[in-house]
């Protein structure tokens, strides 16, 4: 038994350093599309990489957005800085609680907002956060918190991703990496403030509704809830938002009703205007849930009017 | 519970500490502790399916010791015949109850009196018929005498639900495997290197061939109306790599599984896919269900002895009860059928049993008549495959159509540019190690060890490579 036991470690630690060795080989020598557990994208979708740069060299900001995509496409830093504000956008792209809470623990100092806008979007609440895990694999720092929680999430392909994104930046290959401020291909600029704008519209609406479904993973509600109690600690007041969506996607009212109940106590405020920009979507959308540049700007002006009647803005 | 689980990654390594930690002569305590591992296994899925099987395992229990006992043929074949069709019955009502009314239904309402009855929602409890054939051929053996009939109630429970095979086989012999639990288990070194290397071949046989498979093929069998004859026979050729690779990929993690616990538990593969005919497939498809069948139906009624008229029947009995224990649907049936179709030639002929050692014996490569035959096996294997796949007679009968359509010379839509490379890959392991009883049970066994590892960690890692990474559960458990 002994022996074999014996054998069994060796083997493993054996095992390790090779399993790590084909992933950097295959990672390397074919493209990413050819082995489905490799997603390393740096500079991908969604300008994370010009963000983390930027935010890298911030100071203070008054208001600090966190959340998905409808964070980073819904809350532009240049209307609340014409409003007397500065801001900074941290979402990305199906930004899930947990890579909230990465980014949150890494960059909350260093902001020190007086105020916190938390995109709440139901759907990323229900999801294991693979997508965004390799998104900020690909183009954030690796820290203890990332590695953590990557090695937490106990899925192959953000594993792999991880190992491969390590070794890049052990061996000194994202250096001198630099991301363009536009991409054509999907018609996104990045703005100096985490915000990404896209002027698309005409959007076609569906008709198809989405119906609403609130079971997030323990991990998901943990870690939403460990950035509320952090940011009460530290006296950031927190507003909760449901950004808005077309109609397709929006929940029926006792639905609205239910998740109103279930996350008013939990913060500052919640504000679920999901339906503000309803009536005329092929002007304000260029998807079911995404905002063009035309319906940002009504929907900033249309949340600071609110902040500012119930009196939830801080001093400029 | 999964094989391809984290709970079975962390269960497996807790029962084998536990299981050799406990004193060697106390073989009592380790079958007490392999039955409640296996009952945790079982009920992982339903806790409700554990009163099912300890009804089945009680009943037999005592069934087999009135037979021993009893010198009264009457009330052996009583005793027998009450074992039967209890297990029979409650298989049957479990699996075949909807598909019978629906029938019936289907048959009334053509005459213009449906029956309107409403099927029951009924769960078919994982594995149910592995077990039950497992504990029928136990009660079979003893009425025959050739099985005493077991004392040990806790060794006979352990018996029927080892977890290891419990759920997708092999279907053991209790004659194989009962007096294992009697005997003291003695770790072997070897057994479990063994094991561990078949354990091995299983996942990836199971995570990288056939998930990876039943993605492409879930497309095209999904879509097969507008696809393309080329991509239609790809898809009946990636099924063929699926269902083998999951069912014997379920075998070998669960004979490597049994291996670390000291116990042998019988082939249930030997590359079928290299058969030169279909007798020889036969012989090498599902041995465990396949011999159950030859030893508990196809002898009794008869078997090869008798007229041309007696063998057509007992083959086509054989081959459509077969079908029909995969599942309730007139695909199964069909599959079974043709298989006898593409049997009885050979038997009739009297060349059934011409193929009976290994392919390119002493050989790297087949002869071109061996490859030849290899192909044409294959060829036919993988027409009635579309029977088993589809869902119903007109899905696989509208496939079968598209597959001889004109546009086979056409390129097919491969969906995934890796799986042909994998599948290439497997089936050269396969060919290499074609003589042993799992592909790599021998391969670089004369290689230095770093290389031989090297090679085991290169399956592991192409395992964290392709695997689809939401867990896919095993095709048989449905059976």
């Amino acid at each position: 038994m002994r022996s074999y036991l014996t054998s069994v470690l060796l083997f493993v630690l054996f095992a390790i350093p090779a399993y790590v060795a084909v992933i950097i080989l295959a990672g390397t020598v074919s493209p990413f599309s050819q082995h489905r557990n490799i997603k390393y994208a740096r500079g991908g979708y969604g300008h994370l990489y010009n963000r983390l740069q930027e935010a890298d060299t911030t100071g203070q900001v008054d208001i600090l957005f966190l959340g998905s995509s409808h964070a980073y496409r819904g809350f532009d830093p240049r209307i609340f800085s014409k409003a007397g504000y500065t801001s900074f956008n941290l979402g990305s792209s199906s930004q899930t609680p947990v890579q909230t809470k990465i980014l949150y623990e890494r960059y909350i100092d260093r902001f020190n907002p007086k105020l916190i806008v938390f995109d709440v979007f139901p759907t990323t609440f229900n999801t294991e956060g693979v997508e965004s895990f390799l998104n900020l694999l690909s183009n954030a720092p690796l820290d203890r918190h990332l590695i953590l929680a990557a090695l937490d999430s106990r899925h192959a392909t953000v594993w792999n991703t991880a190992i491969f994104s390590a070794w890049r930046i052990l061996t000194g290959r994202n250096i001198g990496f630099t991301e363009p401020l536009f991409r054509d291909t999907d018609n996104d600029l990045y703005v100096p403030g985490g915000y990404v704008e896209k002027s698309g519209k005409d959007f076609k609406p569906t008709t198809s509704r989405v119906h609403f479904k609130w079971s997030p993973p323990s991990n998901q509600w943990q870690a939403f809830n460990h950035i509320l109690a952090a940011s009460k600690n530290k006296g950031i007041p927190v507003i909760l938002v449901h950004t808005p969506v077309t109609a397709p996607y929006q929940y029926l009212p006792e639905d609205r009703m239910a998740l109103d109940r279930l996350l008013r106590p939990l913060a500052t405020a919640y504000l679920d205007l999901s339906d503000a920009l309803h009536g005329d979507e092929a002007e304000f959308f260029y998807d079911g849930h995404h905002m063009n540049q035309k319906g940002v700007e009504q929907f900033n002006a249309l949340f600071l009017d609110n902040l500012a009647s119930r009196g939830l803005l801080p001093p400029p | 519970m999964l094989f391809n689980s984290l709970d079975f990654a962390v269960f497996l390594p807790l029962v084998f500490a536990i299981f050799w930690a406990i004193p060697r002569r106390r073989t009592d305590l380790r079958n007490g502790l392999l039955l409640v591992a296996s009952y945790v296994f079982y009920g992982w899925w339903d806790m409700r399916f554990l009163l099912l099987i300890a009804f089945s395992t009680i009943l037999d229990f005592y069934l087999s010791i009135g037979i021993t006992n009893s010198t009264d043929e009457r009330r052996r074949r009583l005793l027998l015949w009450t074992s039967l069709v209890v297990n029979l019955g409650l298989l049957g009502f479990f699996k075949y109850f909807n598909f019978f009314l629906d029938q019936v239904n289907g048959a009334f309402s053509l005459f213009g009196m449906p029956l309107g009855s409403e099927r029951l929602n009924i769960i078919l409890p994982v594995g149910i018929s592995f077990y039950t054939f497992q504990t029928l051929s136990y009660t079979i053996d003893v009425y025959r005498g050739d099985l005493k009939a077991s004392r040990n109630p806790v060794a006979f429970a352990a018996f029927v639900s080892f977890f290891p095979q419990l759920v997708a086989g092999p279907i053991e012999r209790a004659s194989n495997l009962l007096p294992q639990f009697a005997t003291p288990r003695k770790f072997s070194r070897t057994d479990a290197v063994n094991g561990s290397r078949q354990m091995l071949w299983g996942f990836f046989k199971k995570l990288v061939i056939a998930d990876n498979c039943a993605e492409q093929v879930d497309r095209i069998f999904a879509s097969h109306e507008s696809a393309g004859a080329s991509t239609l026979v790809l898809g009946a050729v990636f099924f063929a790599f699926q269902i083998y690779g999951d069912f014997s990929g379920y075998s070998d993690i669960a004979i490597g599984t049994a291996r670390l616990f000291g116990f042998e538990l019988m082939q249930n593969f030997a590359f079928p896919y290299f058969s030169r005919d279909i007798a020889e497939f036969w012989r090498r498809w599902h041995i465990s269900l396949s011999t159950w069948f030859r030893d508990y139906l196809y002898v009794p009624i008869g078997g090869s002895r008798g007229g041309t008229a007696m063998r057509v029947r007992n083959t086509f009995i054989i081959f459509l009860v077969s079908g029909f224990w995969h599942g309730a649907n007139w695909t199964f049936v069909a599959w079974g059928a043709l298989n006898a179709l593409y049997f009885l030639p050979l038997l009739l002929a009297g060349r059934n049993r011409q193929n009976l050692g290994n392919p390119a014996e002493g050989r790297l490569l087949p002869s071109p008549r061996e490859a030849a035959q290899m192909l044409g096996t294959f060829t036919i294997t993988c027409v009635a495959w579309v029977f088993f796949r589809a869902q119903d007679m007109e899905q696989a009968l509208d496939y079968l159509g598209g597959m001889a359509s004109t546009s086979l010379m056409r390129q097919p839509d491969v969906g995934n540019n890796n799986l042909p490379l994998l599948v290439f890959f497997f089936v050269c392991l396969e060919w290499k190690g074609r003589t042993s009883e799992y592909a790599i049970e021998r391969i670089g066994m004369g290689w230095p060890r770093p290389v031989r590892w090297g090679f085991y960690s290169m399956l592991i890692a192409m395992i964290g490579l392709f695997m689809r990474t939401e867990e896919a559960p095993f095709i048989y458990f449905q059976f």
